[in-house]
Parts: structure tokens; C-alpha cells; sequence
């Protein structure tokens, strides 16, 4: 199992190190430079290129990129804040961005492998029905006519902050009033969440229901109650867990929509800010962030599911597919 | 009754059946004739795709929607980008009206406005273009709210404007079908390109599964993998020119490593089946097994994949729409429609409808796009063949 | 000996389908004695797993019972609720599955799954549960208990986890232990183990045991009696030596016929020609006739009814019928029997 930690863990690094240089050659190669600004003269960005070291060829700034990592420096910020290192600007962000996902994440789990269940313990009936209605839903509606609807409920109901409070001891903003301004937000992450995970724990249900085991452990005796708990549910969970990984990273870049809907300073605005005014360092950092993140959250699945899955824990994690 | 009983319970004498009963006689064919005839597996699946009615209004909304799209813009009044009138500032944001509808109260071109007492009479309104039909109280004010006849108000009770008109006069029926129709065309392109990359890439890795060759795009997979798609649509856009094509491309560049994986695992399992092995013995060649044997076989996984393609690529495109990449605001998509709605409208409810019309085409189209699907799945899948 | 523990009546079972409704068992009867194996052998779609799943309370959600009774101890199974069947099950009726790779659940310990049975059905605690569940693992046959218990099944080989199984069967001491073809997904030597297994412990647990299978040749030395199924019916029923020695059935004969393992020198091996009907709509009269060599008109038009040849042996075929023309076996199948009671005979005197 460490052998097999050990050579994942490997595995993941030269990804993400092949990750950095595609993305760095590619940033690179676009046209255009934080100085294309007709206010800016010829002579001032060749000036400004030289002082920040664009004029270098490619390979020497990946290099001092390269070597700027090691040390766990992201480079530094041109456009949006002077100077300013961008390992500073892009954790807060994160972690703005993570919370948010995570809770949804609980949450909306928590809710679709409910639904999920009572679907495949109903097949064909009401309950059956409603999950099909929330999946397609889920996958039909885009996410901002979601947070639109949301919102606009809201108006007809003002019991939660529409505008995202970051808690702020010395502005008076409690972490209470954090929580209930992170409610609409999350709200509207979840729900994709319930929808995919339902479909997904009602599929894996049916399926475990009609496996050998389960006819087995009837056969011992065990009612309805001692089946599901005792061997359906678990056997279900177990392929549930493989997609939460994915979902949390798409939960975290795919929040762009919500960030910009109810004002959370998070990652992806940062990210299409940095795009827009082509801060590359600040944009290659959120990048390699959401990457880094995505990477790891598939090793952590990995590596959950070995412990979980007795079959996988000593066989060593052998592919699948 | 069923048939079995009805021969349960046939009565006879055991003990006094006729003598010539008992004379050998061999069967004929048409004995056999009793059963069923054996029908392909395309026409047993369509069979089942017919008779799952969700499956099939789905595909009726989507060819009403499809034909909607392409003859909608052509007999309309007005253009794209056209304003509906000179008096451009009179016409803008009109609520929709259509006509018979009116009477219903339903499209009968009339917005909920908020005044106060004061504002309201600033207005103006005749006594027949408006009604109030609430109060509220904010901030120790009391707001009314009115029922503006707004046709009648601006006295253009002859126009009908079927899904009324935005902030810069323009008619939002014809902007809304015309935008579907960019939408589909996104999401066909995308469908095609991702399946098509997906297909030759996985049916490649898969065949060679476990060489060298698989390894090495296995492996390139992984890293494609390991870039979130955003990062790979921001990096995209850098290079592409907003258009119908580069956001085919770029939303279909993101999407094929799932079809690549699911064609290589299909493609592995089905490599060492017998009927494989048996041709490969007889001496076809890679090409001969590749085309003859294994795509046949994965067809319906495809179809399957290529129709839940589509509604992924027209949401990712207005998804991309909404945080403002990719725009061509030359060829609205219906992402773009609703994008223009939301930042022109505030979030004010009096406007709400241009944002719900649109957003209500998209949900449906992609609604009865992923429904198809799903009957697709439920009538392709070789699993649910004998239940 | 002749106490009935378990008494099938007139069972018939259909199972919804989109093409109409698949008559799996038709009017299938017979009485289980107390511990006696009885074998019922059929070629697959013969409607012998239906019966046994039927025994069990365990069909899928689409079977029909359309009637007929399951007898056991004065109480009619089929009228049970699932709640009050789980009752049964386990702790009167046990079952041992075809495939053994599938029927355990793999992500809980062996341990866990004997134990749970007997936590269950006897309400023991977890530590008379383990010690009782380690006498199993050993009386299976399996070593070093202690460790297996521990142990999930990925890391057992199929013929150990159908020991498993077995032993989960009868961690209860039920009255009556379905086998559901336990052998079929094994290989030959393990086949032949687990069949002593299954033998030793009938006689250690004086269990009786209904044998469901598809191979005549199994049978032979594991039974007391054998029913034939075909097409979701009885079609012969009787001792082992009745069925095998005193073939009535034109389908029996041919059967035995095809059984490689009897196998006579320079004799043709047969094979039943053409394929089994399709239940959606079986034919009217004797569902073998379409196959069979000695089809009379009568078996176009009419069902034979069960013909009594001895006390304990019946069959359902027109060929037993008074009027019916007298029907000699088939020379090559009697040379067969001859065999075979020679065979038996050496075997009887070793």
C-alpha cells in the first residue's frame, strides 16, 4: 500500500509538472503583454517588459519560474496588485472558494444519496419519479438561471443576505453573518450536487440490489431494514465516493458563475480577472492551483477508495479499466 | 385468463381419449411457428424507444424547437440587432403580447411596476392603463404596485410583440430563436468533434490495450485530464477568435477524454471476446477487426454518449457565456441572451421577462435533449435487452 | 422416513416481460421427506431455479405466483409476508447459490458474514456467534479458522467461498437446504470436493436437501430421488433407481442418453435434437413432443397428466396411457442402463 502511495504520489507530480510547463508555454505564447495598453508607448512597455523580465526568451523565465516555485513563489503580481506576491493573493481566494464547495459538497450528498436511496427502494414510484425529475433538472437548467431563480425568491423572501460577508471582526461582521451569506451560494452549488449524486446512488443501488450477495444475505433471513443497512448501502457508497472527488474540484472551478452572482471574492473571478488584464503570473498561479487540487483530490479518492474497498486494499490499487 | 390456465383446465376424459390420438405422427415446422419471430437488435431497440412516451415528446419538443429555430427568424418583422422603431427609446423593454393569449391574461402586455403614491401620479396614467393590485411597505414607505396596460399606455395597442422587447428595442422572439438555432449548431459541432476525437483516440488505445502505445496515451490522457477544463477553455481563448466553430472546438477539446475512456474500456473487454479472437484467426487485419467488429459493438454507446454531448456542450457554452469568454455578440447564442438579460435587467422583476423567456427555451431544449438521451440509454443498453 | 417436511402443490409461476408473460413453473407438485436428497435436473430454462427460488420467497420483483401451494409445517409459505418470510429463511430453509464468486458481499469479512446468520436467526451474542462460526469454517473444511474469519472473500479461491457459503447455509440448522446448481461455476476437482461436502454434512446435520441441477451425471450418487423438469414442468419424478434404471419419459431417455460419463464403448453419443420451447407461449399439448421422437397426435392437442407406475415413481407422458402403442426404450439407451447398473453394482460390492 505505501509502495503504492509512494509511486502515485510520484505519478501526480510529473503531471502536474507537465501541467505547469503547458500551461507556462502556453500563457506565454499568447499575444499580447500586460502592457498592450494604447497609453502605454512603445518605449515605456519595452522599458516595463525589461523591468519584470519579458523580454527574456521563454525558456530562461521558465527556468527562473521554475526555480521560483521550488521555493513555493508563485512570481509576483503585475497588474492587479503592483508587486504584490501572488502566492499572498490566490490562497485567501481558495479558500473562500474550497469552503464553499466542501459544505455544498456535504450537503448536497448528504441530500442526493438520501433521495438516491428512497428512489431505488420505490422503483417506478413517486419517489422514483421525483429523483428523475431533480436529475434531468439538475443536468437541464444551467446554474445561473438557478442562482437567478434564487434570487429572485430572495426578493419575496428576505431571510438571508444576497451578498456574500466575508467575517470580519473589525468591520462588525460576525462568522454568523458569513454562514448566512454563504446560504444562497451554496444553495446554488448543491444543487447539481443532489442531482448527480442521486442518480448516481440510485443506478448503484439497483444495481447492488440485484447482485448474488444480496440474494444471499436474504436467504440467511434478514429482513428488508437488515439488508439495506447491513450490505446494500454500503456496497453503494463505495462507487459514490469515486465521483465526490471529481465533483468538489468541479464544484470549485465550476463556482465562476456563483462568485460572480453574489460577490464572493474567490478563485475564479480572481482567475478571469488576471485573464482579462493578462496578469500571466497571477493567472498561471489560479491555474496551477485548480490543477494541483484537481490531481490531488483524485489520488486522496484513490487512495480513500483502497481503504474502503477490502479488494483494492491489498491487491495494491490495480487499474480498472 | 391467461393462456396457461385455459390449458390447465381443458377438460378431457384421460381414461376415454379416442384410439386414433394414439397414432405417432412427427411434428411439423409450423409447431414451431408459435414462437415468436427473432427481430434485430436495432429494431427491438427502436420498438422500446417508442414506446417510452417521455422519449418520445422529448423528441417531438426538440423537432418543434429545431423547426422553431430555423423558420421563426425567417418570417419574422425584425432582425437580429434591428430595432423594432425608430422611436427607439418608446419601444424598449415592451412586455410580450400575443394575440388570442391577451385575453387569458396571460402574454397580455402588461408589466407589474412599483410606484409611490407621488410617482405615480407623475406618470400619469389614464384611468384604463393601469390598475393597483397591491401595497407594500419598505423602509416605512408604502409602494404600490401597478398593472401598466403598457400597449395601451404607449398607444400601440395594433404591435404585438410575441416575446416582447429589450432594453435597446430589439424583439426578443426573434433574438431568442435565432440564438437557439447558434446554440444547436454549438452543440452539434461539439458533439461531433468530441465524439469523433474520442472514438479514434480510445478505439486506438483500446486496441492496443496493455503495449506500449496504449501506455503512452494512457498517459497523456492522465495529464489532459489532470487540467481542469476551465483552465483549458481560458487558455483556449487567448488563441481563438469568438465564434460558433472555436467554441465547438474548445467546449469539444474538454470533452472527449470521457468518450476516449469509456471507448478504450468497451474496446478492451470486447478485444479478447471470442468472436474477436475468431476473426483474428482467420486473418483479418487491425483495420478489418477495428471497423467490422469492435465499432459495430459500440455503437449504441455512442449514440448514447453523442446525444448527452449536445446538452452538455450548449450548457458549457452558456456557462462560458455567462462569465463573459468566448463572446460573439454578432451571433448570440441563447447563453449570451440571457447573459445580456441578467446584466440589463438588475434582477428587476418587472423585466423578469427577458430573462425567463430565453432561459425557459434553454431549459427546454436541453431538458428534452437529456430525456431522448435517456431513452436512448434505456432502449441501446444490451443489459436492459432481456428484462 | 416418510415424513414430508416441505410439500409443493400445483406451483405455477410467470414472470412479466415486454413480450407477455413467461410461464417459468407449470403445475409443478412433489413432497420432500425427511432427510432424503431430492435432485431436480433440467436443462436451463426448465423452470428448476424458479421452484427453488419460489421455496425460498426470493423471486424477483416481476415473477407472478399464479398458483398453488409451498407446505411447510402446515403453513403455506407463498401466503407469508416478506417480513414474516425472512423468519423462515436462514433459520428453516437455507440456500447454497450457483456462483460463489458473486455471493458474497465483498466488503465485509467472512467472519461477519456466518456470524450474521447466526446473530440473527438464533440471537446469539457476538462471541457464541464467533465460536460457533469457527466450528463452521472447520467443519467445511477450511484451515486456520482463526485467520479466515478475519479475512474478506476476494481472498478466497471459488471452491473455499462456496464452503463458505455452505457454511453460512447451515450455521442455523435448517430444516431444509436448497442447493441452486453449487457445482456448475466450479472446476471438475472442486465440483467433486464440494459435492462431498454437501454429502458428509447432510448426514452430519440430517438436513434434507433439494439438489438443483442440470447434469444427470451428479445426481446419480448424490440423491435419494430425482425430479425431471422440462418447460416449467415435472415431467418424471421417482426414485434415484426408478429414473435411472426405468426410464418412462421419451425426454429422460433422452438425457440419459446424452450423459458422456456413462458412456458405453463404440456407442454413439446422443444429443436431443432441436431446442427447448419458448415459455412466452409453450405449446398447447406436451411440450416435449416438438422434440421428440415418439410424438403421437394426442400430444399436439392435450397436457398428459402425471401416469403412477410404481408407489414412488411417476411420469407425465401419453406413451403410459392405456391406449397408447407399446413403446420399447431405445435399444442404445438400454445398453446405457446396463452399464450403468453395473457400475452401480461394482460400486455397491468394493
Amino acid at each position: 500500500m505505501t509502495r503504492y502511495i509512494g509511486r502515485r504520489v510520484l505519478q501526480m507530480l510529473m503531471t502536474l509538472f507537465l501541467i505547469m510547463t503547458i500551461l507556462f508555454i502556453l500563457l506565454k505564447v499568447t499575444p499580447g503583454s500586460p502592457f498592450t495598453n494604447p497609453r502605454i508607448s512603445a518605449e515605456t512597455r519595452a522599458m516595463l517588459e525589461m523591468k519584470y523580465g519579458l523580454d527574456k526568451p521563454i525558456l530562461v523565465q521558465y527556468v527562473i519560474y521554475l526555480g521560483g516555485l521550488l521555493r513555493f513563489d508563485f512570481g509576483e503580481s503585475i497588474i492587479i496588485i503592483k508587486n504584490y506576491p501572488v502566492t499572498k493573493m490566490i490562497f485567501e481566494p481558495l479558500a473562500i472558494t474550497a469552503r464553499l464547495g466542501l459544505i455544498a459538497l456535504l450537503i448536497g450528498s448528504a441530500i442526493g444519496i438520501f433521495l438516491g436511496a428512497l428512489a431505488a427502494l420505490n422503483r417506478n414510484k413517486f419517489w422514483d419519479h421525483f429523483n428523475t425529475i431533480i436529475a434531468v433538472i439538475g443536468v437541464s437548467v444551467p446554474s445561473f438561471v438557478i442562482a437567478t431563480i434564487l434570487l429572485l425568491l430572495r426578493k419575496q423572501f428576505p431571510i438571508v443576505p444576497i451578498i456574500f460577508n466575508k467575517a470580519d471582526p473589525a468591520k462588525g461582521i460576525s462568522l454568523l453573518d458569513e454562514i448566512r451569506s454563504m446560504t444562497l451560494p451554496i444553495l446554488s452549488l448543491s444543487f447539481g450536487v443532489i442531482a448527480t449524486i442521486s442518480r448516481y446512488m440510485r443506478t448503484e443501488l439497483v444495481e447492488v440490489y440485484n447482485s448474488d450477495f444480496i440474494l444471499l444475505a436474504r436467504a440467511k433471513g434478514l429482513n428488508r431494514t437488515q439488508v439495506f443497512t447491513k450490505h446494500a448501502f454500503r456496497n453503494a457508497l463505495i462507487p459514490i465516493i469515486t465521483v465526490m472527488g471529481p465533483m468538489l474540484v468541479a464544484l470549485i472551478t465550476g463556482s465562476t458563475v456563483v462568485e460572480r452572482f453574489f460577490g464572493v471574492p474567490g478563485l475564479a473571478l480572481l482567475t478571469i480577472k488576471s485573464i482579462n488584464v493578462k496578469d500571466t503570473f497571477v493567472t498561471l498561479g489560479a491555474e496551477l492551483l485548480y490543477s494541483a487540487m484537481f490531481v490531488m483530490t483524485m489520488l486522496f479518492v484513490d487512495i480513500a477508495y483502497g481503504f474502503i474497498d477490502p479488494r483494492i486494499r491489498l491487491v495494491g490499487g490495480g487499474k480498472n479499466d | 385468463m391467461t393462456n396457461h390456465d385455459k390449458n390447465l383446465n381443458q377438460a378431457f376424459d384421460v381414461e376415454n381419449l379416442p384410439k386414433d390420438l394414439f397414432t405417432f405422427e412427427k411434428a411439423t415446422d409450423d409447431a414451431e411457428g408459435l414462437t415468436t419471430k427473432p427481430i434485430s437488435f436495432w429494431q427491438d431497440s427502436m420498438r422500446r424507444l417508442f414506446k417510452n412516451y417521455v422519449a418520445v415528446v422529448s423528441l417531438l419538443i426538440i423537432v418543434v424547437l429545431f423547426l422553431t429555430a430555423i423558420i421563426a427568424p425567417m418570417l419574422s418583422n425584425y432582425t437580429l440587432t434591428g430595432r423594432v422603431n425608430q422611436d427607439y427609446y418608446k419601444f424598449a423593454q415592451l412586455p410580450p403580447r400575443v394575440p388570442v393569449l391577451e385575453h387569458f391574461g396571460l402574454f397580455d402586455g402588461t408589466l407589474i411596476k412599483e410606484f409611490t403614491q407621488g410617482s405615480l401620479d407623475e406618470v400619469g396614467y389614464a384611468s384604463d392603463e393601469y390598475k393597483i393590485v397591491g401595497t407594500f411597505t419598505r423602509n416605512r414607505i408604502e409602494y404600490l404596485k401597478v398593472k401598466e396596460y403598457t400597449y395601451k399606455y404607449l398607444d400601440i395597442e395594433d404591435r404585438y410583440f410575441i416575446f416582447g422587447t429589450d432594453i435597446l428595442s430589439r424583439d426578443i422572439w426573434t433574438r431568442v430563436w435565432y440564438g437557439t438555432s447558434i446554440s444547436l449548431l454549438i452543440g452539434v459541432y461539439a458533439a461531433i468533434i468530441d465524439v469523433l476525437i474520442g472514438v479514434i483516440y480510445g478505439g486506438i488505445a483500446g486496441y492496443f490495450g496493455g503495449t506500449k502505445i496504449d501506455d503512452v496515451m494512457m498517459r497523456i490522457l492522465e495529464v489532459l485530464y489532470g487540467i481542469p477544463s476551465i483552465v483549458i477553455l481560458f487558455v483556449l481563448f487567448m488563441f481563438l477568435t469568438p465564434g460558433i466553430v472555436p467554441i465547438a472546438i474548445a467546449i469539444a477539446l474538454t470533452g472527449w477524454i470521457g468518450v476516449a475512456r469509456m471507448i478504450r474500456a468497451q474496446f478492451l473487454k470486447l478485444r479478447d471476446q471470442e468472436f474477436v479472437l475468431a476473426a483474428r484467426t482467420l486473418g483479418a487485419s487491425d483495420t478489418r477487426i477495428i471497423m467490422k467488429h469492435l465499432i459495430p459493438n459500440v455503437v449504441a454507446q455512442i449514440i448514447v454518449m453523442a446525444s448527452f454531448s449536445i446538452p452538455s456542450a450548449i450548457f458549457y457554452e452558456a456557462f462560458l457565456a455567462f462569465i463573459g469568454i468566448g463572446l460573439d455578440l454578432s451571433k448570440p447564442s441563447l447563453g449570451v441572451l440571457i447573459n445580456d438579460a441578467i446584466s440589463s435587467t438588475q434582477g428587476a422583476m418587472t423585466y423578469v421577462y427577458q430573462l425567463v423567456l430565453p432561459s425557459l427555451v434553454l431549459s427546454t431544449l436541453m431538458l428534452s435533449i437529456n430525456l431522448l438521451g435517456n431513452g436512448l440509454r434505456d432502449a441501446l443498453d444490451p443489459r436492459m435487452r432481456n428484462n | 422416513m416418510k415424513e414430508t417436511v416441505l410439500s409443493v402443490k400445483n406451483l405455477t409461476v410467470s414472470f412479466k416481460t415486454h413480450g407477455g408473460m413467461v410461464q417459468a413453473v407449470r403445475d409443478v407438485s412433489f413432497d420432500l421427506y425427511q432427510g432424503e436428497t431430492l435432485a431436480i435436473v433440467g436443462e436451463s430454462g426448465s423452470g428448476k431455479s424458479v421452484t427453488s427460488k419460489s421455496i425460498m420467497g426470493l423471486l424477483s420483483p416481476n415473477a407472478v405466483i399464479e398458483k398453488g401451494e409451498i407446505l411447510y409445517n402446515g403453513t403455506n409459505l407463498l401466503k407469508l409476508s416478506e417480513n414474516d418470510f425472512s423468519k423462515y429463511r436462514g433459520a428453516d430453509i437455507a440456500m447454497v447459490f450457483q456462483d460463489p464468486m458473486t455471493s458474497l458481499n465483498p466488503v465485509m469479512t467472512i467472519g461477519d458474514q456466518i456470524s450474521e446468520s447466526l446473530i440473527n436467526n438464533l440471537k446469539y451474542t457476538k462471541e457464541q456467534a464467533k465460536a460457533r462460526s469457527l466450528e463452521l469454517i472447520s467443519l467445511v473444511g477450511i484451515d486456520s479458522p482463526e485467520k479466515r474469519f478475519k479475512q474478506y472473500p476476494h481472498q478466497f479461491s471459488g471452491g473455499m467461498r462456496q464452503r463458505i457459503v455452505i457454511a453460512i447455509a447451515l450455521s442455523c440448522n435448517p430444516k431444509i437446504l436448497i442447493c441452486d446448481e453449487p457445482t456448475t461455476a466450479l472446476d471438475v476437482t472442486t465440483q467433486a470436493q464440494i459435492l462431498e461436502l454437501i454429502k458428509d454434512l447432510q448426514q452430519h446435520f440430517g438436513v434434507s436437501v433439494i439438489f438443483i441441477t442440470h447434469d444427470l451425471g451428479v445426481v446419480a450418487n448424490m440423491s435419494d430421488r430425482v425430479g425431471v423438469m422440462y418447460a416449467g414442468k415435472i415431467v418424471e419424478i421417482g426414485t434415484v433407481e426408478d429414473v435411472y434404471y426405468d426410464p418412462r419419459h421419451p425426454y429422460t431417455w433422452g438425457l440419459l442418453a446424452s450423459i458422456p460419463a456413462f458412456q458405453a464403448k463404440g456407442v454413439e453419443l446422443y444429443a436431443i435434437p432441436g431446442a427447448p420451447p419458448q415459455m412466452i407461449n409453450p405449446p398447447k399439448g406436451d411440450a416435449f413432443s416438438l422434440r421428440s421422437d415418439w410424438s403421437m397426435k394426442v400430444d399436439f392437442v392435450h397436457q398428459p397428466p402425471m401416469f403412477k407406475i410404481s408407489e414412488t415413481h411417476s411420469a407425465a407422458t401419453w406413451l403410459l396411457h392405456p391406449n397408447a402403442p407399446k413403446v420399447d426404450r431405445p435399444a442404445q439407451l438400454q445398453e446405457r442402463i446396463n452399464v450403468l447398473m453395473r457400475m452401480h453394482e461394482g460400486g455397491k460390492n468394493e
